[in-house]
């Protein structure tokens, strides 16, 4: 075959992607490469000072480009931590995200699976924490355990799996009556095995859309409980806690604060451009 | 479900909710030793703490007096305020009721007319417009919006004070941050609640025996369209109390948000399990309300269920 009927059979499959996307997916590409490379291409680091550029702008603002986004007021360069905070940032996220996904869908699985009282708890739990704010919870926990990062990571985890829960739930309770489930319960497959290899790829897609729209709520809520100080603690930085330090210097160095700012607005915008461009694919196909 | 199967659920809700934070406060290992350094006070000082503060006796013997001070009221020591937990948690209420509902009703505000223009001009510019202010609008975080306003007007146009409480020109920037972020997502549910409520069949032959627009508006979208909203009450309430905690945070506003952070970076547990609970019967009444005033509403639900 050749390239350009390829090309077309891919156009026809593949939506084309709009523009707002594509920058959205570039910015997201752009952060994810820079924190990989950044620490090899440049010699900035975390926690360098440079006592003679305290409180130095960025550079259009009278700064130098030996700081290009300028520096605290500590002489530490802001774009050096801007790039160590969204690595935290995203990678709690990504974490955060992975951990309520798998949980979710135990969780809706075995809802589905037992039924009976088993789904009427698990129901009434989805309900209930549907209509307590998440926040709170969060707050209480870190009250209750203390703060480790460990545990934040866990506590950002339990961030909205009753969303995938009552997705799974439901889903795996149609695809019980499909033919292709009950041909393979009555070729006696085992459970696990059908669920895992034939009713999760199925729902993947959907599961997959709900975690890009759980996505940036994931990275505001891990910024405002940092910005509280009850998130990410020093020497480790996270935009969050980047920007509650930076708020004490608006008077005198507002690009501190300003910088992680820009940085969780964009990317918190990027990632639902993208969630709600795939879910408005998925909800086409 | 009739209003005393709903209110017994709202009161199993409570109990379950106070037993698991109790749960969870407990289940921690000993408050005292989490709020002192054993090594820097004696046994007898911790003692003393320990029944002061109702920790004596088995974790049956704490949970029956937990619940029945809880009964009479009683919700505890405060030992970041050195007084009841209850004097702590009511003196920042008002603060807090202020703040919400004035940005409640900003939020309204914005979020009827832009939703209700946007559906009944779907698809054109300025319905494109307001989707994509509303998706900008849910990516920037409230603490970053109230950054950006102090920085504006507090820094360089010296208009507002940044921080504290008591006249209106405090009042306006926290209001503005919870207003209009909270509009960004209000201003969707509004618009496709119109746009549904559009394209019902009472609209289609009501448009078609000849009635004047605005009075199809007015007579069968906008009570058709109040509907999905009222279900979405308890959600915003939740949204508000989340806003709070963070808005008042950071100007600094005397609200039972700030209460909150305090409460948990100085380990105040009777201040934070009296907030919890309150926050949790302030959602089980918002959901019981709304339930019960759906049925009104719309009487299909009831019709419904008689079969």
């Amino acid at each position: 075959m050749s390239d350009a009927t390829s090309g077309t059979a891919r156009r026809r499959f593949l939506p084309a992607i709009p523009f707002g996307v594509m920058l959205a997916i570039g910015w997201i590409a752009l952060c994810l490469l820079t924190t990989i490379f950044f620490p090899i291409l440049s010699d900035l680091s975390v926690s360098s000072i440079d006592l003679t550029a305290r409180l130095a702008p960025p550079v259009g603002f009278g700064g130098y480009w030996s700081h290009p986004l300028g520096t605290d007021d500590l002489g530490r360069d802001v774009l050096a931590r801007l790039v160590a905070s969204t690595r935290t940032s995203l990678l709690i996220a990504l974490g955060a995200v992975a951990i309520s996904g798998t949980l979710g869908t135990l969780i809706g699985l075995l809802a589905a699976h037992v039924g009976g009282w088993v789904d009427q708890v698990v129901v009434a739990a989805v309900d209930a924490q549907v209509s307590v704010p998440f926040i709170i919870i969060s707050l209480t926990l870190t009250a209750i355990f203390g703060n480790s990062l460990i545990l934040f990571v866990v506590v950002l985890g339990l961030f909205g799996w009753e969303r995938y829960t009552r997705l799974v739930r439901a889903m795996t309770m149609a695809a019980r009556g499909r033919g292709y489930v009950l041909a393979m319960s009555t070729l006696g497959f085992s459970w696990p095995r059908i669920y895992l290899r034939h009713v999760l790829p199925n729902i993947a897609s959907t599961l997959l859309v709900t975690m890009t729209i759980s996505f940036p709520e994931v990275i505001l809520l891990e910024t405002s409980l940092s910005f509280l100080g009850l998130g990410i603690q020093p020497p480790m930085t996270s935009l969050g806690n980047m920007l509650g330090f930076g708020r004490s210097y608006l008077l005198t160095g507002w690009w501190i604060a300003a910088v992680p700012g820009a940085a969780i607005f964009l990317c918190a915008l990027a990632v639902s451009v993208i969630g709600d461009w795939a879910r408005s694919v998925i909800g086409r196909l | 479900m009739n209003t005393g199967f709903r209110l017994l659920r709202a009161l199993v809700s409570l109990w379950l909710i106070v037993t698991l934070v109790f749960v969870a406060l407990r289940a921690t290992g000993d408050p005292i030793t989490a709020i002192f350094d054993p090594d820097n006070f004696t046994a007898e000082a911790l003692e003393a703490y320990r029944r002061q503060w109702g920790y004596t006796g088995t974790v049956f013997d704490q949970y029956v007096v937990y619940i029945t001070s809880l009964l009479r009221g009683d919700f505890g020591f405060s030992s970041m305020g050195n007084r009841g937990a209850a004097a702590v948690v009511i003196e920042r209420i008002p603060a807090t009721l202020q703040l919400v509902g004035c940005s409640a009703f900003l939020m309204m505000a914005i979020g009827f007319p832009v939703g209700a223009y946007a559906a009944l001009h779907d698809g054109g510019r300025i319905d494109r417009f307001v989707m994509t202010f509303s998706t900008v609008g849910f990516a920037v975080p409230n603490f970053v919006m109230g950054l950006a306003f102090i920085l504006l007007f507090s820094v360089n146009l010296r208009l507002l004070p940044s921080n504290g409480y008591g006249t209106w020109q405090h009042l306006v920037m926290p209001v503005l941050t919870i207003g209009i972020s909270q509009s960004a997502i209000f201003t969707r549910f509004v618009r496709s609640a119109v746009l549904d409520a559009r394209n019902l069949q009472c609209v289609t032959s009501a448009t078609a025996r000849g009635v004047a627009p605005w009075e199809v508006f007015w007579r069968h979208v906008v009570p058709n369209a109040m509907l999905p909203l009222v279900t979405i009450t308890p959600l915003l309430v939740g949204a508000m109390v989340a806003a709070s905690a963070v808005v008042e945070s950071v100007f600094g506003w005397p609200g039972i948000g700030r209460l909150i952070v305090e409460s948990v970076a100085q380990r105040d547990l009777a201040v934070l399990q009296m907030i919890v609970m309150m926050i949790a019967a302030v959602m089980i009444t918002t959901n019981l309300v709304v339930d019960l005033a759906y049925a009104q509403l719309d009487p299909r639900t009831s019709r419904a269920r008689a079969h």
